[in-house]
Protein backbone atom coordinates (compact mmCIF):
# COMPACT_ATOMS: atom_id res chain seq x y z
CA UNK A 1 0.00 0.00 0.00
CA UNK A 2 3.11 2.24 0.71
CA UNK A 3 4.98 1.12 -2.06
CA UNK A 4 1.81 2.25 -4.11
CA UNK A 5 1.28 5.53 -2.93
CA UNK A 6 5.20 6.32 -3.56
CA UNK A 7 4.96 4.78 -7.46
CA UNK A 8 2.12 7.41 -7.92
CA UNK A 9 3.94 10.13 -6.46
CA UNK A 10 7.36 8.84 -8.57
CA UNK A 11 4.98 9.12 -11.89
CA UNK A 12 3.08 12.43 -11.17
CA UNK A 13 6.59 13.91 -10.75
CA UNK A 14 7.70 12.54 -14.00
CA UNK A 15 5.06 13.65 -15.55
CA UNK A 16 5.11 17.09 -14.51
CA UNK A 17 8.88 17.56 -15.73
CA UNK A 18 7.71 16.17 -18.75
CA UNK A 19 4.91 18.57 -19.22
CA UNK A 20 6.84 21.95 -18.08
CA UNK A 21 9.44 20.57 -21.12
CA UNK A 22 6.65 20.27 -23.39
CA UNK A 23 5.46 24.06 -22.23
CA UNK A 24 9.43 25.14 -22.71
CA UNK A 25 9.83 24.29 -26.05
CA UNK A 26 6.23 25.20 -27.19
CA UNK A 27 7.16 28.45 -25.59
CA UNK A 28 10.24 28.88 -27.34
CA UNK A 29 9.13 27.94 -31.01
CA UNK A 30 6.23 30.65 -30.28
CA UNK A 31 8.04 33.45 -28.60
CA UNK A 32 10.96 32.81 -29.89
CA UNK A 33 13.33 33.16 -26.52
CA UNK A 34 16.88 32.46 -27.14
CA UNK A 35 18.19 29.26 -27.12
CA UNK A 36 22.01 29.25 -25.38
CA UNK A 37 24.19 26.92 -27.15
CA UNK A 38 27.07 25.49 -26.03
CA UNK A 39 28.99 27.76 -29.56
CA UNK A 40 32.11 29.94 -27.86
CA UNK A 41 32.00 33.92 -28.00
CA UNK A 42 34.16 34.76 -30.36
CA UNK A 43 35.90 38.67 -30.05
CA UNK A 44 34.38 41.10 -32.51
CA UNK A 45 37.34 43.61 -33.99
CA UNK A 46 35.80 46.47 -35.07
CA UNK A 47 38.07 48.41 -37.19
CA UNK A 48 37.07 52.51 -36.51
CA UNK A 49 36.33 54.13 -39.96
CA UNK A 50 38.68 56.69 -40.27
CA UNK A 51 37.26 59.90 -40.04
CA UNK A 52 38.43 64.06 -40.35
CA UNK A 53 39.63 65.80 -37.63
CA UNK A 54 36.70 66.58 -35.29
CA UNK A 55 35.18 69.62 -35.05
CA UNK A 56 33.28 70.75 -31.93
CA UNK A 57 31.61 74.34 -32.08
CA UNK A 58 31.37 76.53 -35.14
CA UNK A 59 32.72 80.17 -36.18
CA UNK A 60 31.09 81.00 -38.74
CA UNK A 61 31.56 84.13 -41.49
CA UNK A 62 27.86 86.08 -42.35
CA UNK A 63 27.58 89.14 -44.43
CA UNK A 64 25.87 91.33 -41.81
CA UNK A 65 23.42 92.83 -44.72
CA UNK A 66 22.33 89.47 -45.58
CA UNK A 67 23.53 90.26 -49.55
CA UNK A 68 25.73 88.42 -52.08
CA UNK A 69 25.97 91.37 -53.98
CA UNK A 70 26.67 95.00 -53.58
CA UNK A 71 27.90 98.51 -55.09
CA UNK A 72 31.69 98.77 -54.17
CA UNK A 73 30.83 102.05 -52.67
CA UNK A 74 29.71 100.51 -49.71
CA UNK A 75 31.52 98.90 -46.95
CA UNK A 76 31.59 95.64 -46.70
CA UNK A 77 30.15 94.38 -43.21
CA UNK A 78 31.23 90.63 -42.36
CA UNK A 79 29.73 89.50 -38.87
CA UNK A 80 31.82 86.09 -36.94
CA UNK A 81 29.13 84.10 -35.70
CA UNK A 82 29.91 81.63 -32.69
CA UNK A 83 29.26 78.55 -30.91
CA UNK A 84 30.42 77.04 -28.01
CA UNK A 85 28.42 74.06 -27.62
CA UNK A 86 27.90 75.19 -24.02
CA UNK A 87 31.89 75.55 -23.41
CA UNK A 88 32.81 78.39 -21.34
CA UNK A 89 35.39 80.02 -23.04
CA UNK A 90 37.47 82.03 -22.42
CA UNK A 91 39.88 82.86 -25.65
CA UNK A 92 39.80 81.79 -29.40
CA UNK A 93 41.87 82.32 -32.49
CA UNK A 94 40.49 82.48 -36.32
CA UNK A 95 41.92 82.38 -38.84
CA UNK A 96 40.52 84.71 -42.25
CA UNK A 97 41.70 84.28 -45.59
CA UNK A 98 40.49 87.35 -48.08
CA UNK A 99 41.73 89.41 -51.18
CA UNK A 100 43.62 91.88 -49.33
CA UNK A 101 44.03 93.52 -52.69
CA UNK A 102 40.69 93.58 -52.98
CA UNK A 103 39.61 94.58 -49.62
CA UNK A 104 41.06 97.59 -47.16
CA UNK A 105 40.53 96.06 -43.38
CA UNK A 106 39.00 99.29 -41.91
CA UNK A 107 38.04 97.89 -38.52
CA UNK A 108 37.79 94.60 -36.17
CA UNK A 109 35.80 94.93 -33.11
CA UNK A 110 34.49 92.68 -30.57
CA UNK A 111 31.18 92.34 -30.14
CA UNK A 112 31.30 90.91 -26.51
CA UNK A 113 32.70 93.72 -24.16
CA UNK A 114 34.38 91.16 -22.34
CA UNK A 115 37.04 90.00 -24.60
CA UNK A 116 40.21 91.59 -26.11
CA UNK A 117 40.74 91.51 -29.52
CA UNK A 118 44.34 91.63 -31.35
CA UNK A 119 44.43 90.79 -34.73
CA UNK A 120 47.99 89.74 -37.05
CA UNK A 121 48.06 89.97 -41.03
CA UNK A 122 50.60 86.73 -41.74
CA UNK A 123 50.77 85.20 -45.24
CA UNK A 124 48.36 86.53 -46.03
CA UNK A 125 45.22 85.92 -43.83
CA UNK A 126 44.07 87.67 -40.99
CA UNK A 127 44.50 86.33 -37.75
CA UNK A 128 42.35 87.74 -34.87
CA UNK A 129 42.48 86.15 -31.32
CA UNK A 130 40.10 87.24 -28.77
CA UNK A 131 41.14 86.58 -24.92
CA UNK A 132 38.27 87.30 -22.51
CA UNK A 133 39.40 90.12 -19.82
CA UNK A 134 40.85 89.19 -16.48
CA UNK A 135 38.19 90.76 -14.47
CA UNK A 136 35.17 88.67 -16.12
CA UNK A 137 35.10 85.82 -13.84
CA UNK A 138 31.72 84.40 -14.91
CA UNK A 139 31.17 82.17 -17.58
CA UNK A 140 31.20 82.67 -21.34
CA UNK A 141 29.06 80.22 -23.39
CA UNK A 142 28.61 81.05 -27.03
CA UNK A 143 25.01 80.23 -27.88
CA UNK A 144 24.77 80.63 -31.84
CA UNK A 145 25.62 84.67 -30.92
CA UNK A 146 27.72 87.47 -32.94
CA UNK A 147 31.11 87.98 -31.81
CA UNK A 148 33.43 89.58 -34.08
CA UNK A 149 32.40 92.41 -36.57
CA UNK A 150 35.14 93.24 -39.40
CA UNK A 151 34.59 96.37 -41.85
CA UNK A 152 36.28 96.08 -45.08
CA UNK A 153 36.23 98.55 -47.96
CA UNK A 154 36.27 97.71 -51.66
CA UNK A 155 39.46 98.21 -53.79
CA UNK A 156 38.16 96.28 -56.61
CA UNK A 157 34.62 94.73 -58.29
CA UNK A 158 34.41 91.06 -58.77
CA UNK A 159 33.30 88.03 -57.21
CA UNK A 160 35.38 87.60 -54.21
CA UNK A 161 35.27 84.79 -50.99
CA UNK A 162 36.03 85.45 -47.46
CA UNK A 163 36.82 82.09 -45.64
CA UNK A 164 37.78 81.23 -41.94
CA UNK A 165 40.53 78.74 -42.62
CA UNK A 166 40.90 75.86 -40.20
CA UNK A 167 44.94 76.44 -40.13
CA UNK A 168 47.42 78.48 -41.62
CA UNK A 169 50.98 76.64 -40.99
CA UNK A 170 51.24 76.57 -37.62
CA UNK A 171 48.18 78.81 -37.20
CA UNK A 172 44.79 77.29 -35.89
CA UNK A 173 41.71 78.29 -36.11
CA UNK A 174 40.16 77.28 -32.04
CA UNK A 175 38.86 77.45 -28.96
CA UNK A 176 40.23 77.24 -25.96
CA UNK A 177 38.23 76.65 -22.60
CA UNK A 178 38.52 77.52 -18.91
CA UNK A 179 40.71 74.63 -18.74
CA UNK A 180 42.97 75.25 -21.43
CA UNK A 181 41.39 72.17 -23.81
CA UNK A 182 41.42 73.72 -27.22
CA UNK A 183 38.55 72.77 -29.83
CA UNK A 184 38.91 72.67 -33.65
CA UNK A 185 35.21 74.74 -34.35
CA UNK A 186 33.29 73.96 -37.60
CA UNK A 187 34.42 76.93 -40.45
CA UNK A 188 32.73 78.20 -42.95
CA UNK A 189 33.50 80.25 -46.44
CA UNK A 190 31.34 82.92 -48.19
CA UNK A 191 31.55 84.78 -51.53
CA UNK A 192 30.23 88.35 -52.31
CA UNK A 193 30.26 89.99 -55.53
CA UNK A 194 31.35 94.29 -56.04
CA UNK A 195 29.74 95.79 -58.57
CA UNK B 1 93.04 63.47 -21.39
CA UNK B 2 93.41 62.54 -16.96
CA UNK B 3 91.82 64.57 -14.14
CA UNK B 4 93.16 64.36 -10.92
CA UNK B 5 92.99 65.99 -7.38
CA UNK B 6 95.75 67.17 -6.13
CA UNK B 7 94.71 66.21 -2.69
CA UNK B 8 91.77 63.63 -2.04
CA UNK B 9 91.32 64.80 1.48
CA UNK B 10 91.26 68.01 3.29
CA UNK B 11 91.19 68.72 7.36
CA UNK B 12 90.39 71.92 8.23
CA UNK B 13 89.86 74.61 10.54
CA UNK B 14 86.30 76.51 10.66
CA UNK B 15 86.49 79.80 8.68
CA UNK B 16 89.80 78.39 7.47
CA UNK B 17 90.49 78.01 3.32
CA UNK B 18 91.68 75.37 1.24
CA UNK B 19 92.68 75.17 -2.56
CA UNK B 20 91.75 72.11 -4.33
CA UNK B 21 94.03 71.51 -7.13
CA UNK B 22 91.68 69.66 -10.57
CA UNK B 23 95.01 68.61 -12.83
CA UNK B 24 94.51 68.49 -16.44
CA UNK B 25 96.67 66.39 -18.36
CA UNK B 26 96.57 65.85 -22.04
CA UNK B 27 98.37 62.42 -23.62
CA UNK B 28 100.39 62.70 -26.52
CA UNK B 29 101.55 66.14 -25.83
CA UNK B 30 97.96 67.24 -27.17
CA UNK B 31 97.07 70.94 -26.05
CA UNK B 32 94.23 71.95 -24.14
CA UNK B 33 92.06 74.98 -25.17
CA UNK B 34 88.55 75.02 -23.47
CA UNK B 35 87.27 73.37 -20.40
CA UNK B 36 83.66 72.63 -19.45
CA UNK B 37 83.54 71.26 -15.62
CA UNK B 38 81.12 70.63 -13.49
CA UNK B 39 80.78 70.02 -9.81
CA UNK B 40 78.89 69.25 -6.92
CA UNK B 41 79.63 69.37 -3.09
CA UNK B 42 77.83 70.19 -0.18
CA UNK B 43 75.25 67.91 -0.79
CA UNK B 44 72.37 67.18 1.69
CA UNK B 45 71.87 70.79 2.47
CA UNK B 46 75.13 70.71 4.78
CA UNK B 47 76.03 73.78 3.55
CA UNK B 48 79.36 74.07 5.34
CA UNK B 49 82.10 75.32 2.58
CA UNK B 50 81.68 78.15 -0.06
CA UNK B 51 83.37 78.72 -3.16
CA UNK B 52 85.45 81.76 -3.63
CA UNK B 53 87.21 81.43 -7.06
CA UNK B 54 89.65 79.98 -8.91
CA UNK B 55 92.99 80.43 -9.92
CA UNK B 56 95.09 78.39 -13.09
CA UNK B 57 98.39 77.06 -13.37
CA UNK B 58 100.18 78.31 -15.64
CA UNK B 59 98.46 81.77 -14.86
CA UNK B 60 96.07 83.28 -16.85
CA UNK B 61 96.08 80.79 -19.31
CA UNK B 62 92.30 80.97 -19.76
CA UNK B 63 90.92 84.30 -21.78
CA UNK B 64 87.67 83.45 -21.19
CA UNK B 65 85.96 82.42 -17.69
CA UNK B 66 82.30 81.50 -16.86
CA UNK B 67 81.88 80.67 -13.31
CA UNK B 68 78.24 79.35 -12.20
CA UNK B 69 77.69 78.76 -8.68
CA UNK B 70 73.86 76.87 -8.12
CA UNK B 71 72.04 74.73 -5.89
CA UNK B 72 70.32 72.04 -7.21
CA UNK B 73 67.21 70.21 -6.20
CA UNK B 74 68.72 67.59 -3.85
CA UNK B 75 69.86 69.94 -1.33
CA UNK B 76 73.61 70.07 -3.11
CA UNK B 77 75.88 73.39 -4.27
CA UNK B 78 76.83 73.22 -7.86
CA UNK B 79 79.75 74.86 -9.40
CA UNK B 80 79.82 74.67 -13.32
CA UNK B 81 83.43 76.43 -14.74
CA UNK B 82 83.45 77.34 -18.94
CA UNK B 83 86.98 78.60 -19.34
CA UNK B 84 88.63 79.18 -23.04
CA UNK B 85 92.12 79.89 -23.87
CA UNK B 86 92.21 81.86 -27.05
CA UNK B 87 95.95 81.76 -27.53
CA UNK B 88 97.76 80.69 -30.62
CA UNK B 89 98.97 76.95 -30.46
CA UNK B 90 102.26 77.33 -29.05
CA UNK B 91 100.85 79.17 -25.92
CA UNK B 92 98.87 76.39 -24.85
CA UNK B 93 100.13 73.73 -22.69
CA UNK B 94 99.19 69.93 -22.23
CA UNK B 95 99.02 70.16 -18.59
CA UNK B 96 97.01 72.73 -16.45
CA UNK B 97 96.10 72.68 -12.80
CA UNK B 98 92.94 75.08 -11.72
CA UNK B 99 92.76 75.52 -8.25
CA UNK B 100 89.21 76.12 -6.89
CA UNK B 101 89.55 78.39 -3.83
CA UNK B 102 86.97 77.06 -0.80
CA UNK B 103 85.87 78.51 2.67
CA UNK B 104 84.77 76.55 5.13
CA UNK B 105 82.07 77.88 7.54
CA UNK B 106 81.82 78.29 11.34
CA UNK B 107 80.41 74.60 11.19
CA UNK B 108 81.88 71.01 12.32
CA UNK B 109 81.06 68.69 10.04
CA UNK B 110 81.94 66.79 6.89
CA UNK B 111 81.82 67.22 3.15
CA UNK B 112 82.47 66.40 -0.28
CA UNK B 113 83.48 68.00 -3.62
CA UNK B 114 82.96 65.57 -6.79
CA UNK B 115 83.16 66.00 -10.28
CA UNK B 116 79.46 65.84 -11.75
CA UNK B 117 79.16 62.52 -13.52
CA UNK B 118 79.12 62.69 -17.74
CA UNK B 119 79.48 66.88 -17.95
CA UNK B 120 82.87 67.01 -18.20
CA UNK B 121 84.40 68.39 -21.71
CA UNK B 122 87.64 69.35 -22.63
CA UNK B 123 88.53 69.93 -26.18
CA UNK B 124 91.77 71.02 -28.45
CA UNK B 125 92.50 73.53 -30.41
CA UNK B 126 92.31 72.13 -33.56
CA UNK B 127 88.72 71.07 -34.98
CA UNK B 128 87.15 68.07 -34.31
CA UNK B 129 89.21 67.42 -31.26
CA UNK B 130 87.95 66.30 -28.18
CA UNK B 131 89.12 64.55 -25.05
CA UNK B 132 88.37 61.60 -24.02
CA UNK B 133 88.07 62.72 -20.19
CA UNK B 134 88.87 60.22 -17.47
CA UNK B 135 87.70 61.62 -14.24
CA UNK B 136 89.16 60.66 -10.86
CA UNK B 137 86.78 58.02 -9.44
CA UNK B 138 86.73 58.95 -5.42
CA UNK B 139 85.02 62.37 -4.07
CA UNK B 140 87.39 64.62 -2.39
CA UNK B 141 87.09 64.36 1.10
CA UNK B 142 86.75 67.78 3.34
CA UNK B 143 86.45 67.48 7.12
CA UNK B 144 86.16 70.97 8.70
CA UNK B 145 86.86 71.58 12.38
CA UNK B 146 86.13 68.28 14.87
CA UNK B 147 84.76 66.63 11.39
CA UNK B 148 81.81 64.78 11.08
CA UNK B 149 80.33 61.91 10.04
CA UNK B 150 81.84 59.52 7.59
CA UNK B 151 80.56 59.56 3.83
CA UNK B 152 80.34 57.37 1.62
CA UNK B 153 82.03 57.48 -1.89
CA UNK B 154 80.31 59.04 -5.17
CA UNK B 155 79.66 56.75 -7.30
CA UNK B 156 82.62 56.87 -10.47
CA UNK B 157 82.09 60.01 -12.93
CA UNK B 158 82.07 58.51 -16.05
CA UNK B 159 83.93 59.49 -19.25
CA UNK B 160 81.51 61.70 -21.77
CA UNK B 161 80.98 60.82 -25.48
CA UNK B 162 83.14 62.84 -27.52
CA UNK B 163 80.18 64.47 -29.68
CA UNK B 164 80.71 67.29 -31.16
CA UNK B 165 84.33 69.33 -31.78
CA UNK B 166 83.50 73.02 -30.68
CA UNK B 167 82.83 74.35 -27.32
CA UNK B 168 80.07 77.23 -27.39
CA UNK B 169 79.34 78.97 -24.12
CA UNK B 170 75.94 81.94 -24.34
CA UNK B 171 74.75 84.64 -22.21
CA UNK B 172 71.28 85.19 -22.45
CA UNK B 173 68.60 87.49 -21.39
CA UNK B 174 64.86 86.78 -20.92
CA UNK B 175 62.00 88.64 -20.97
CA UNK B 176 60.24 90.03 -17.89
CA UNK B 177 62.96 88.31 -15.11
CA UNK B 178 64.43 91.24 -13.40
CA UNK B 179 65.20 90.20 -10.14
CA UNK B 180 66.68 86.34 -9.01
CA UNK B 181 64.10 84.04 -10.46
CA UNK B 182 62.80 81.71 -7.67
CA UNK B 183 63.95 78.53 -10.14
CA UNK B 184 67.68 79.29 -11.67
CA UNK B 185 67.94 76.51 -14.01
CA UNK B 186 66.24 76.91 -17.40
CA UNK B 187 66.56 74.02 -20.40
CA UNK B 188 66.66 76.36 -23.32
CA UNK B 189 67.26 74.91 -27.14
CA UNK B 190 70.02 75.77 -29.49
CA UNK B 191 69.98 75.05 -33.22
CA UNK B 192 72.91 75.77 -35.24
CA UNK B 193 71.93 76.54 -39.23
CA UNK B 194 74.31 76.99 -41.89
CA UNK B 195 72.50 77.50 -45.27
CA UNK B 196 69.15 76.92 -44.05
CA UNK B 197 70.25 73.17 -43.20
CA UNK B 198 70.70 72.42 -38.94
CA UNK B 199 73.83 71.45 -38.23
CA UNK B 200 73.65 70.73 -34.91
CA UNK B 201 70.58 71.46 -31.97
CA UNK B 202 70.94 70.34 -28.22
CA UNK B 203 68.64 71.04 -24.73
CA UNK B 204 71.33 72.99 -22.75
CA UNK B 205 70.83 74.03 -18.97
CA UNK B 206 71.02 77.48 -18.31
CA UNK B 207 71.45 79.02 -14.79
CA UNK B 208 70.80 81.99 -13.53
CA UNK B 209 73.67 84.64 -12.39
CA UNK B 210 73.39 87.65 -10.66
CA UNK B 211 75.71 90.73 -11.79
CA UNK B 212 76.61 93.63 -9.82
CA UNK B 213 77.39 96.79 -11.14
CA UNK B 214 76.03 96.40 -14.60
CA UNK B 215 72.26 97.63 -16.16
CA UNK B 216 71.12 93.84 -16.74
CA UNK B 217 70.66 92.79 -13.15
CA UNK B 218 71.25 88.97 -14.38
CA UNK B 219 71.64 87.01 -17.03
CA UNK B 220 71.71 83.15 -18.22
CA UNK B 221 74.66 81.24 -18.79
CA UNK B 222 75.20 77.75 -20.48
CA UNK B 223 77.02 76.12 -22.61
CA UNK B 224 77.71 72.83 -24.73
CA UNK B 225 79.84 71.48 -27.27
CA UNK B 226 78.13 71.08 -30.94
CA UNK B 227 79.08 69.54 -34.27
CA UNK B 228 79.56 72.14 -36.15
CA UNK B 229 83.24 73.18 -37.59
CA UNK B 230 85.03 76.65 -36.92
CA UNK B 231 83.85 78.79 -39.67
CA UNK B 232 81.08 81.79 -40.97
CA UNK B 233 77.85 82.29 -41.89
CA UNK B 234 75.90 80.20 -39.41
CA UNK B 235 72.52 81.05 -37.74
CA UNK B 236 71.68 80.45 -34.15
CA UNK B 237 67.99 80.02 -33.05
CA UNK B 238 67.75 80.40 -29.25
CA UNK B 239 64.44 79.11 -27.54
CA UNK B 240 63.54 78.97 -24.13
CA UNK B 241 60.67 76.59 -22.30
CA UNK B 242 58.27 79.34 -22.22
CA UNK B 243 59.41 81.56 -25.13
CA UNK B 244 59.53 82.54 -29.17
CA UNK B 245 62.27 81.33 -31.19
CA UNK B 246 64.76 83.90 -31.84
CA UNK B 247 66.98 83.75 -34.90
CA UNK B 248 70.66 85.29 -34.09
CA UNK B 249 72.81 85.98 -36.82
CA UNK B 250 76.06 87.69 -35.69
CA UNK B 251 78.33 87.26 -32.94
CA UNK B 252 77.14 90.55 -30.95
CA UNK B 253 72.94 91.40 -31.42
CA UNK B 254 71.51 94.22 -30.10
CA UNK B 255 68.74 96.13 -29.81
CA UNK B 256 67.58 99.80 -28.97
CA UNK B 257 66.92 100.32 -25.07
CA UNK B 258 63.70 99.73 -24.39
CA UNK B 259 62.52 97.99 -27.41
CA UNK B 260 62.61 94.68 -26.14
CA UNK B 261 62.45 91.75 -28.67
CA UNK B 262 63.18 94.55 -31.71
CA UNK B 263 66.53 92.83 -32.60
CA UNK B 264 66.02 91.11 -36.14
CA UNK B 265 68.27 89.44 -38.54
CA UNK B 266 69.74 91.12 -41.36
CA UNK B 267 70.36 89.13 -44.60
CA UNK B 268 74.22 90.74 -44.77
CA UNK B 269 75.02 89.73 -41.29
CA UNK B 270 77.47 86.82 -40.28
CA UNK B 271 77.70 85.82 -37.31
CA UNK B 272 81.09 83.28 -36.94
CA UNK B 273 81.87 80.48 -34.67
CA UNK B 274 85.48 79.49 -33.52
CA UNK B 275 86.66 76.28 -31.56
CA UNK B 276 86.01 78.10 -28.40
CA UNK B 277 83.72 80.69 -28.52
CA UNK B 278 81.39 82.99 -26.51
CA UNK B 279 78.25 84.54 -27.58
CA UNK B 280 77.06 87.44 -25.45
CA UNK B 281 73.11 87.28 -26.75
CA UNK B 282 72.48 89.06 -23.21
CA UNK B 283 72.19 93.12 -24.98
CA UNK B 284 68.97 91.01 -26.60
CA UNK B 285 65.38 90.16 -25.49
CA UNK B 286 63.91 86.56 -25.82
CA UNK B 287 60.73 87.40 -25.77
CA UNK B 288 57.75 85.15 -23.75
CA UNK B 289 54.87 83.77 -25.07
CA UNK B 290 55.04 80.10 -26.39
CA UNK B 291 53.83 78.16 -23.54
CA UNK B 292 54.23 74.43 -23.10
CA UNK B 293 53.50 72.65 -24.40
CA UNK B 294 54.60 74.80 -27.57
CA UNK B 295 53.82 75.03 -30.83
CA UNK B 296 55.79 77.94 -32.23
CA UNK B 297 53.12 79.92 -32.26
CA UNK B 298 51.49 82.77 -29.51
CA UNK B 299 48.28 82.14 -29.39
CA UNK B 300 44.49 82.15 -27.02
CA UNK B 301 45.90 78.45 -25.77
CA UNK B 302 48.61 80.57 -24.29
CA UNK B 303 47.17 83.04 -22.81
CA UNK B 304 44.39 81.06 -21.51
CA UNK B 305 46.97 79.13 -19.63
CA UNK B 306 48.18 82.30 -17.54
CA UNK B 307 44.48 83.23 -17.26
CA UNK B 308 43.36 79.80 -16.02
CA UNK B 309 46.35 79.78 -13.39
CA UNK B 310 46.18 82.59 -12.29
CA UNK B 311 47.31 83.46 -8.52
CA UNK B 312 48.17 79.86 -8.07
CA UNK B 313 52.02 79.74 -6.90
CA UNK B 314 52.72 75.73 -7.27
CA UNK B 315 54.73 73.80 -8.90
CA UNK B 316 52.54 72.55 -11.21
CA UNK B 317 51.30 76.04 -12.14
CA UNK B 318 54.89 78.06 -12.20
CA UNK B 319 55.95 75.66 -14.45
CA UNK B 320 53.17 76.05 -16.84
CA UNK B 321 52.63 79.57 -16.79
CA UNK B 322 55.19 81.78 -14.60
CA UNK B 323 56.87 83.27 -17.37
CA UNK B 324 58.78 85.60 -15.46
CA UNK B 325 59.80 82.75 -12.56
CA UNK B 326 58.78 85.54 -10.04
CA UNK B 327 56.86 82.46 -7.90
CA UNK B 328 53.64 83.09 -9.12
CA UNK B 329 51.22 82.96 -11.81
CA UNK B 330 50.02 86.97 -11.97
CA UNK B 331 49.14 89.48 -14.11
CA UNK B 332 52.54 90.45 -14.92
CA UNK B 333 52.64 87.53 -16.83
CA UNK B 334 49.77 87.85 -18.73
CA UNK B 335 50.93 91.32 -19.62
CA UNK B 336 53.77 89.56 -21.05
CA UNK B 337 51.82 86.92 -23.02
CA UNK B 338 49.91 90.07 -24.58
CA UNK B 339 52.86 91.44 -25.74
CA UNK B 340 54.12 88.18 -27.25
CA UNK B 341 50.43 87.69 -29.33
CA UNK B 342 52.09 90.99 -31.83
CA UNK B 343 54.97 89.01 -32.36
CA UNK B 344 52.79 85.54 -32.64
CA UNK B 345 55.60 83.07 -33.67
CA UNK B 346 58.86 81.61 -33.98
CA UNK B 347 61.29 82.91 -35.96
CA UNK B 348 62.67 80.71 -38.47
Amino acid sequence: MNNNHHFRFLITIVFLVFISLILILVYSKFFSLPIITGTPMTAVSVTPKPTEKTTFGQLMLKNSLGAIRQPITDLVKLEVWADSNETDVVGYDLILNFDTQAFKLVGVNSVQADFSLFKIEKEGALIITGTKKLDISQKTLFTNQKIIVLTLKPQKTGKFSFEILSSLGKEKTQLVDSSSKIYYPKVNRIEIEIY
Amino acid sequence: MNITYSSENFTIDKNGDFNLGIILSAENNKKISAVDLSFKYDSDNRDLIDFTGIQTLPANYFDEEILIATSSADGAKNLHLVLAAKKTDDLLSSSVTINLAFKAKNIDGHTEISLIDGVSQISGPTENYVFEVKSPTNAVGVSVGSGGSTLTQTPTPTTPPGEGNVLLAFQLRFQGIIDKPVNTSMPVKITIKKGGKVIDEKIIDFSYVEKKNSDIKGSWLGSGIFNALPGSDYTIFIKGPKHIQKKICENEPKEPLGAEGSYYCRSDQSLSISQNSSFDFSKITLLVGDLPKQDGVVNSYDTSLVRNNLGRNDEEALKLADVNLDGRVNTQDYSLIIYALSIRTDEE
